[in-house]
């Protein structure tokens, strides 16, 4: 039995460096006085979708959301040790851009959250606060993005209504073809279907498998078996820290941690 | 017994009956009550104001309507018509007057000495102009003054004559209610009694037989002993004579005699009108005799030939207006209202006739407010949105408590500091040379719309601040990360997101400000200027810096020194429902914005 605090380094890591798009190194976060995040370490690989698990509050959603700085939007917050590099650059560094650097990362939230506007103004807007204001360009990004997530034959009718018309589960898809718009390498996923009805969550399911082809997809959820179906990896999470981190096969079936044995047969979480 | 049964029976259901606390009432209920009777209250204390209110304005129109009436019968409308062309003289004279000033400026201007420019002035083709006009319209000022005086005279006495009216309808009350059998005299009749019948021992007008039991009668009456039937007799005789004497003094009035001899004379009133025409022209032609040496002096006696020519080209459509007016015709009930609402004067205690239009004090009221908003809108909003979007914590917690502190500042302490600091600060200030920039510096008044409105504005910053902080901060804030998250920066956020989400509330808050600032009393009485007059719109921007009147202001200045149940009196209560309306319409207007642009879900 191996007990290391530290995880094993999942194989695919070590043999193909040049994959990794996100690389954390000893990353410790914390709130105010609150340590959220022990030294993290662990590479996210390109074009796959990689599942953080873990019961509430072990600081999954926290990690997650330190890929696009989102965590800058809370007062009190600070990075103790180690870096994170997103295709190379150190995100926590001065100089960064962050404002390109979300629209290198895009987000999806837990609640789904359009824009009071219509269905085509919450696409064009990551368009339009570029500058851009042409409507043809315009026109035809809503339309690859409404294709790409799989919306547009349920709404090329009625892009000037109000997406809070739509149900939760078109809301949702209609945020991830939101962070489609500005084109990003990274799509982070936040419980995206954690408020959706069965259906729905099959049909975002299904869209997020689609995606796998163009982009890498980091999705923080607490469904045991939608980690299991939609990832290629899993980390699982416990108290701010990393017990593991390794092919979803092996997380599910041959956890090498007891601690990850018993979340993931469902001893507790 | 029971206990037993317990004690058998530890799971015994517990809630077959209610508990009762007081009265058969179990707590709920009992809180249920207190609550719902304080919320009675209220309601009942706002509609008995409310109906206060109505009930005191209302009366304005029957009495107003009265008042306009009379002022036609008595002929004061008709004055009114012949003053249009004294009026309008007197206007023209101004001018010439200014033009005159001008010229002597121009002449010391130019170097010459002080005797030089007096002889200039004085001289007798200067005198052929100046002076004859003035003299031109002596003829007309002493006509209208002859028959002003008429129409005054027969208003105070048809006045007079109401108030006696009205006397000697309480003494004949009186008189019959004493004559009454068995009546017994109240404390108000003996003092009564007392005084007549001193009067009547003083002025020897009681025969002199009598005199010891009359004063007999008095003793027992300022002693408070029970009074003889036939001294109660002699009360009541007392009383006629009283009621006799007050009738001899009535003179009724005419109208339809006393008008002649107001509407009279009208051949020598043509004759007037004739002789001014004639007078102007001649004094016109002499103008030409004097050389002004300057363009703009040219221009202006150029320009004064020109309102002349207006000035006589109007007088036949004035005769004609006078020879269409007819006392006998009716003024409609609407007037009265409509002389309210649109009236441009107000003018009370007036020896002719009081106005009460409601136009220069609305027009006050909403230029003031106009101000406020002015400065209070971006200074509330602004603030409100740096403070929920852009400051940290630390900037947060200070900003926010100090605006808020504003509001807990008497307003009779804005008001004091507007009068001794603000105001005279704004007109020295107007006053420096480098100032001159800025349009209609340097200024008269130390007291203006503009000192009040920006005093007021600080008022309805923390209202509008606090409403728009709150409207912004209840933006859910997946918003704001969902903008963000696909590469916004803040000020995108703030202005494309988070301000178009609260737009409903931020629009109500500013209606809420508008509302605290015409509502608001103190600080446009202090420093408002009050002046009754409708601003003079015609000055452009300028109007900022006239004085004003308020609704609110006139209330408070008036109301304590106006006799209760008079048409002004009534029409300080109307002036207040009008004020009720326009906060309620603007409350309900914030009310409609908020429900009808309320965007955001959840």
């Amino acid at each position: 039995m191996n007990l290391a605090i530290q995880p094993e380094r999942p194989k695919p890591n070590s043999a193909s460096k040049a994959k990794a798009i996100i690389e954390t190194r000893d990353f410790s976060f914390a709130y105010g006085p609150t340590q959220a995040l022990f030294d993290i370490s662990m590479d996210i690989h390109k074009k796959e979708v990689t599942a953080l698990i873990g019961p509430s509050g072990c600081g999954k959603s926290t990690f997650l959301r330190c890929f696009n700085r989102m965590n800058d939007l809370i007062d009190n917050t600070r990075i103790l040790s180690g870096q994170i590099k997103i295709s190379g650059i150190d995100i926590y560094k001065r100089d960064v851009d962050v404002i390109e650097l979300r629209k290198h990362v895009g987000m999806v939230f837990q609640k789904s959250n359009p824009f009071p506007k219509s269905i085509y103004d919450n696409i064009a807007y990551g368009l339009r606060i570029q500058g851009i204001k042409r409507k043809s360009e315009l026109d035809e990004v809503v339309e690859r993005c409404l294709r790409g997530a799989a919306l547009w034959d349920e709404v090329k009718d009625r892009l000037g209504d109000s997406a809070l018309g739509m149900s939760g589960g078109q809301q949702q898809r209609l945020c991830i073809a939101r962070a489609l718009a500005v084109k990003p390498k990274i799509i982070l996923m936040d419980e995206p279907c954690s408020a959706l009805d069965p259906v729905a969550t099959a049909k975002v399911e299904e869209l997020i498998h689609g995606l796998k082809t163009d982009y890498t997809i980091v999705i923080v959820t607490h469904n045991m078996q939608q980690a299991a179906r939609l990832s290629d990896r899993t980390a699982f999470f416990y108290l701010g820290k990393l017990i593991e981190y390794g092919p979803t096969e092996q997380i599910f079936m041959n956890p090498e941690n007891p601690k990850t044995e018993a979340y993931v047969s469902g001893r507790f979480g | 017994m029971t206990q037993d049964s317990k004690a058998s029976e530890p799971n015994a259901a517990r809630f077959d009956r209610r508990k009762n606390i007081l009265f058969g009432r179990d707590k709920d209920s009992i809180i249920k009550g207190f609550f719902g009777s304080t919320a009675t209250v209220a309601i009942v204390v706002l509609a008995l104001i409310t109906l206060f209110l109505f009930k005191e304005g209302f009366g304005f129109l029957g009495s107003y309507h009265k008042s306009l009436q009379e002022y036609r019968l008595s002929g004061l409308e008709y004055v009114d018509i012949l003053k249009e062309p004294r009026d309008d003289f007197s206007a023209l004279n101004r001018y010439l007057n200014d033009i005159r000033a001008e010229w002597i400026r121009d002449l010391n201007a130019r170097g010459l000495s002080r005797e030089a420019v007096s002889r200039t002035v004085t001289s007798p083709k200067a005198k052929a102009l100046f002076l004859s006009y003035i003299r031109a319209g002596s003829q007309l000022r002493g006509f209208i003054k002859k028959k002003m005086d008429a129409a005054i005279e027969v208003r105070d006495r048809y006045q007079t004559n109401e108030n006696l009216r009205e006397t000697l309808q309480g003494y004949a009350e009186k008189i019959e209610a004493v004559s009454e059998p068995g009546y017994r005299l109240s404390p108000e009749d003996r003092a009564q009694f007392a005084l007549r019948l001193k009067e009547s021992i003083r002025d020897n007008t009681l025969q002199a037989d009598k005199l010891p039991a009359n004063q007999e009668i008095l003793a027992a009456l300022e002693k408070g002993s029970p009074l003889t039937a036939a001294a109660q007799e002699i009360y009541l005789q007392l009383l006629r004579k009283q009621y006799l004497k007050t009738e001899a003094t009535l003179r009724p009035v005419d109208f339809s005699q006393s008008i002649n001899t107001i509407t009279d004379e009208q051949e020598r009133y043509a004759e007037i009108l004739f002789n001014l025409e004639m007078d102007i022209r001649k004094v016109l032609k002499r103008a030409d005799a004097i050389d002004f040496e300057n363009k703009s002096l040219d221009k202006r006696i150029q320009r004064f030939r020109e309102l002349n020519d207006q000035y006589l080209a109007s007088i036949p459509k004035h005769k004609a207006k006078l020879a269409s007016w007819d006392q006998n015709v009716e003024v409609p009930l609407w007037r009265a209202l409509a002389a309210f609402l649109a009236g441009k004067d107000w003018v009370t205690a007036s020896d002719q006739q009081d106005w009460y239009g409601l136009l220069p004090l609305l027009s006050g009221s909403l230029l003031i407010s106009l101000i406020a908003l002015f400065f209070a809108v971006p200074f509330g909003v602004g603030a409100a949105i740096y403070v929920n979007q852009i400051a940290g914590p630390l900037e947060r917690n200070l900003i926010k408590p100090y605006v808020e502190f504003v509001s807990a500042i008497p307003s009779v302490v804005i008001g004091f500091f507007g009068v001794v600091v603000f105001g005279e600060a704004i007109r020295l200030l107007s006053q420096f040379e480098f100032m001159a920039w800025v349009p209609f510096f340097p200024l008269q008044e130390r007291l203006n719309a503009f000192t009040a409105g920006a005093l007021l504005a600080l008022m309805a910053i923390p209202t509008i601040f606090t409403l728009a902080e709150d409207a912004i901060n209840n933006i859910p804030r997946h918003f704001k990360e969902a903008s963000f998250a696909v590469g916004a920066t803040r000020l995108q956020t703030t202005l494309r997101v988070i301000v178009p989400s609260a737009l409903s509330g931020i629009i109500s808050a500013v209606m809420l400000g508008f509302g605290r600032v015409i509502g608001e009393t103190m600080v446009v009485l202090l420093c408002a200027g009050n002046r009754i007059k409708i601003p003079d719109f015609s000055e452009g921007l300028g109007v900022f810096y006239q004085p004003v009147h308020t609704m609110t202001g006139i209330i408070a200045q008036e109301m304590g020194e106006v006799v209760r149940g008079s048409v002004h009196y009534r029409a300080l209560f109307m002036v207040g429902i009008v004020l009720f309306f326009v906060s309620l319409l603007i409350n309900y207007g914030a009310q409609w914005v908020v429900k009808k642009y309320r965007k955001v879900g959840d």
